[in-house]
């Protein structure tokens, strides 16, 4: 009985090792790919794409529910539209990675926004962090 | 959820984890050392 | 030796702790979140030092067949499930406020995903074997090759595109303030001051258990 019990445990683990290698060998190895490389090659625009780059400063605003702002690699630029809320903290200038599709105006509607922390680290200068007052 | 709540969540699942860890060693140490004074004893 | 060992280390944790939530400043753009960082990153290191002893001590043990080197193999096994495990852990509690999503398909948090699953398959298959023995060197042939997904987890970020941020020390510099250097510097020795502790005292409780 306790082989049986060690032997259901060992194939959970091996299952998830296969689950959790095959979901990165789908995604992983690109994980996002850049406004610029989204421009230079066609697109099935029913196929969702998943993009990633910086938060334009200035171009983030709230209309009528719908979030808008602008993806840059420093390069090409894609306007993303998103209806839903964003959780993480959405801050113009730092990254994002949208998912979604291309519409016929070349914007991308987003099913999910998600947040790219940078890797530097700086503490305040001004006594409220960015992070309080991100909501847009 | 305040900041705070998931900074506390998360030393919590590192206080739980480690903890939980040393209490078992603790626990088989003293199970061991108690068998062996047993048979000192005996 | 011991109470030393113990003592300093305990030492160490509680300065660690009183720097990561008291001194460190909030960083300017993720707020308090910042303080996640301070048992993540330790956490990650602490774990690929378990991997790299368990690794170590099943190659010697496979070479000489001493059972000393099967306790501490095993006691490394342990700790990089738990240290690995630790990271995924708060990996995911930083992950859920500051990106939005608990868990992402990017190539540090799968292989990541992949070590701590190692670790765990490499301590159920050395009781699956009928005979002990062929048990132990099971398990030891898994933990070598385990090691082998750490400089994958390490240079992932840099190999792969990903959503982790890249690293923040590195040959090519530090984009670290020196507020969150400190405790994170004073943590990160803090935890493999604690995985040497529980390294040794794990193996001496196996020895233990074996002359029993």
């Amino acid at each position: 009985m306790k082989r049986v019990r060690l032997a259901a445990a060992v194939l959970v683990v091996v299952g998830s090792l296969g689950y959790v290698v095959a979901g990165g060998l789908r995604e992983a190895v690109v994980y996002y790919v850049t406004p610029t490389e989204l421009q230079s090659r066609p697109l099935d625009p029913r196929r969702p794409v998943r993009v990633g780059g910086q938060v334009v400063p200035g171009s983030l605003r709230r209309e009528g529910g719908v979030l808008r702002f602008v993806l840059s690699d420093g390069q090409a630029q894609v306007a993303v539209r998103f209806a839903g809320s964003v959780e993480g903290l959405l801050v113009e200038g730092q990254g994002a990675v949208v998912e979604g599709r291309l519409g016929p105006d070349g914007a991308l509607d987003a099913r999910s926004v998600v947040v790219k922390h940078s890797e530097e680290y700086t503490p305040p200068r001004s006594p409220l962090p960015p992070a309080e007052r991100s909501a847009p | 959820m305040s900041p705070w709540a998931w900074v506390l969540a998360a030393y919590g699942c590192a206080a739980l984890l480690v903890g939980g860890y040393v209490w078992r060693l603790w626990c088989r140490y003293r199970h061991v050392s108690r068998v062996r004074l047993g048979e000192a004893d005996g | 030796m011991r109470p030393f060992a113990v003592g300093a280390t305990a030492a160490l944790l509680s300065v660690g702790l009183f720097l990561a939530l008291w001194v460190s400043p909030p960083d300017s753009y993720q707020g308090e979140y910042v303080r996640i960082l301070y048992v993540h990153v330790p956490a990650a290191l602490a774990a690929y030092g378990a991997a790299a002893v368990a690794c170590g001590a099943s190659a010697l043990y496979l070479w000489r067949r001493d059972l000393r080197w099967d306790f501490v193999g095993r006691a490394g096994a342990e700790l990089a499930a738990l240290f690995s495990g630790l990271t995924l852990l708060t990996g995911m509690l930083w992950g859920k406020p500051v990106w939005g999503v608990w868990w992402a398909w990017d190539a540090r948090l799968v292989t990541t995903a992949v070590l701590f699953l190692l670790y765990v398959g490499c301590l159920l298959v050395r009781d699956l074997a009928d005979d002990p023995e062929r048990g132990r060197r099971l398990s030891a042939a898994v933990a070598v090759l385990a090691f082998l997904d750490v400089p994958v987890v390490h240079y992932s970020v840099v190999w792969f595109r990903t959503l982790h941020q890249g690293p923040s020390i590195s040959l090519q510099g530090v984009k670290l303030a020196p507020e969150f250097l400190l405790p994170l510097a004073v943590n990160t020795l803090a935890y493999l001051a604690l995985l040497g502790v529980l390294l040794a005292e794990r193996a001496r409780l196996a020895s233990l258990e074996v002359e029993r």
